[in-house]
């Protein structure tokens, strides 16, 4: 699924119309206003892609869509909707609050100078925000617009779901008597973010961002991104659901526990699960327990991968932050997130 | 897509944005009438009841607002560059938003029932169903055997697979809720698949747990997707599909109506 996202051949136009991708822009500048609507296009037809293939390959699988399917693809189509939906627009609530409120000024004395510090005090403050991964989508956007750099913002981004008190508690709940799991966890999905959030300092491009809003009084601005966040985020979630919903209806069910004791191979097993399944960040957890059959670094790499790649996810990030950023993250994020699952599950599992 | 551009002119409506909240009232309104009716259950845990109708409190007050920010451009204030103003984007309608028409249109129009038995290919319901002999301890089951112990479907399913777990149900009385399963595969000459789903987060995730039932003579007949209440005992187990599957002989079958939670949480 990954290798395949997205079709080589799209064009970069929303990075080159940014300008040059170094240094990272540190404040709003003057960026094309149309930047952020040149990604939906691609998004649209991976979309459609994904869902027809899906629809093709799962037919000849199974012998035709009846009834009782499609009835099921709506079933979970508006499953992984209604899920998300609270946490999508507590997201662009308090991106419009940042939109708002948060002055630049304040952002440049909150995050430090250095780089790699303030990958570090991003990944760090993810654990304050008690959202999940749909949330932090359209907020990283808003809090690059304010000024900060787009790899804090997406070590941000990438923590900001995993690390918050709610999902620990929800890991501690989900396994009884196990608490080195929701340490793993925390350590793992910690880890990655910074390593995703270093890593793009290197190779990263920076987020489109939207244009300025100086001048415009600020309840005004907290409506305006409120009103577009929430309606485009949510047109992106459809797409992303839409895939999700098709290749959970159709996919096969055997492939996955015939996988279960393959050593290095379960684990992707489980993190492909984590990417397809598409579920919150919050009631994740309880799924990883479910999966009985795996090992703990299994259930670990289920948990990790979940709240950075999925997806929902991916149509979101390639939606807001257009192909080129998304097609970076996602194979990154999946990679980064499989790594720290191995290493963190071998020393603490 | 965008926000606004430093300053409207006057007198000029953003359609973009008016179409971006007319689509948040709709899905908005859509949203408060699934818990209105209770029909969100049949995707989501009831726990979600109480933040799905605070988001659909936001996205109508958003988009009403955002709606009447959109007849009523203001001027642009002084001292903004008119950079931005000659982009012919700015008002245009942004097909994102047009996208989230889908979600409300199934919400609004479809009204997908809960998911019935025929899920059984799915990938979720394959990993989280415990495989045969899956290395899981269970506690024993406390009180008389013969007293019938309301289960759910989920806990059977895990104990029937659980290393120690065939013998903490073997020879119990149990009460089981569910419904006849319109798949039948698998279940032994005599015997009617009874099961439900259970859910952890939302419907994508539904594992369905099933016993097989020697059907109690002269009780209604197992309809396909008709609920009864099982009251029987576990007499030995089999596997279908590389799961261990209770057999159970019920005493009665007490057929009712779909209960409002159709999952097991």
């Amino acid at each position: 699924v990954l290798r395949a996202f997205p079709p080589s051949g799209w064009s970069n136009s929303a990075v080159t119309r940014l300008g040059a991708p170094s240094p990272y822009p540190v404040a709003a500048g003057p960026a094309d206003p149309a930047g952020t609507r040149v990604a939906l296009l691609p998004v649209v037809a991976t979309g459609a892609a994904l869902v027809a293939t899906a629809f093709v390959v799962g037919g000849m699988i199974s012998g035709g869509l009846g009834e009782d399917r499609l009835h099921q693809w709506f079933t979970v189509f508006l499953a992984l909707v209604l899920q998300a939906l609270p946490f999508l627009v507590l997201g662009t609530v308090l991106a419009g609050v940042v939109s708002a409120y948060l002055k630049p000024a304040l952002v440049s004395r909150l995050v430090p100078r250095n780089p790699v510090a303030a990958v570090g005090v991003a990944g760090l403050a993810g654990a304050v925000l008690p959202g999940c991964e749909c949330s932090s989508v359209p907020l990283a956007r808003r809090l690059a617009a304010r000024g900060v750099p787009t790899p804090a913002a997406l070590s941000f981004l990438l923590a900001a779901p995993a690390v918050n008190p709610v999902v620990v508690v929800a890991t501690l709940v989900a396994f009884p008597g196990r608490p080195e799991m929701a340490l793993a966890r925390w350590l793992a999905a910690l880890a990655t973010s910074m390593t995703v959030g270093l890593l793009w300092t290197r190779w990263g491009r920076p987020l489109p961002l939207p244009p300025p809003t100086d001048g415009v009084r600020p309840w005004r601005v907290l409506l305006h991104t409120v009103v577009d966040d929430t309606s485009s985020s949510a047109g992106y979630l459809a797409v992303g659901a839409a895939a999700g919903a098709t290749l959970t209806v159709l996919v096969p069910r055997d492939w996955i526990n015939a996988l279960a004791g393959l050593g290095v191979v379960s684990i992707l097993a489980t993190a492909t699960l984590a990417v397809l399944l598409a579920v919150c960040s919050e009631a994740d957890a309880f799924l990883a327990a479910a999966l009985r059959a795996f090992s703990p670094t299994a259930q670990l790499a289920f948990m990790v991968v979940g709240p950075v790649v999925d997806l929902k996810l991916i149509a979101l990030q390639t939606g807001t932050f257009g192909p080129a950023v998304a097609r970076r993250l996602a194979p990154m994020a999946f990679g980064v997130a499989v790594l720290s699952a191995i290493v963190i599950g071998a020393v603490l599992l | 897509v965008s926000p606004p551009p430093p300053g409207h002119s006057p007198r000029r409506p953003d359609v973009g944005r008016i179409v971006s909240g007319a689509v948040l009232v709709g899905l908005g309104g859509a949203v408060a009438r699934a818990v209105l009716d209770d029909s969100y259950t049949a995707y989501v845990r009831p726990v979600m009841r109480v933040p799905l109708a605070l988001t659909a409190v936001v996205l109508i007050v958003a988009g009403v607002a955002g709606c009447l920010s959109g007849i009523r451009t203001t001027p642009r204030p002084a001292g903004v560059a008119p950079a931005a103003e000659h982009h012919e984007h700015r008002h245009g309608v942004s097909r994102a938003a047009l996208l989230a028409l889908v979600p409300l249109a199934v919400l609004a129009l479809v009204r997908p029932p809960a998911l019935d038995d025929a899920a059984t290919t799915r990938v979720a319901q394959a990993a989280s169903q415990p495989a045969a002999d899956s290395g899981v301890q269970v506690e024993p089951l406390a009180g008389d055997p013969d007293t019938p112990k309301q289960m759910s479907f989920n806990e059977l399913s895990v104990r029937a697979n659980a290393t120690n777990g065939q013998p903490t149900l073997n020879g119990r009385m149990l009460s089981l809720e569910g419904f006849v399963s319109k798949d039948q595969k698998g279940a032994p000459a005599g015997t009617v698949r009874v099961g439900r789903y259970m859910i952890w987060c939302c419907a994508a995730d539904a594992t369905y747990g099933a016993a097989f039932v020697h059907w109690p003579t002269g009780t209604a007949a197992p309809a396909a997707g008709s609920w009864f209440t099982v009251v029987g005992r576990v007499q030995g187990f089999t596997t279908a599909d590389f799961v261990a599957v209770p057999l159970i002989t019920a005493q009665s079958a007490q057929t009712e109506r779909p209960p409002k939670e159709q999952y097991e949480y």
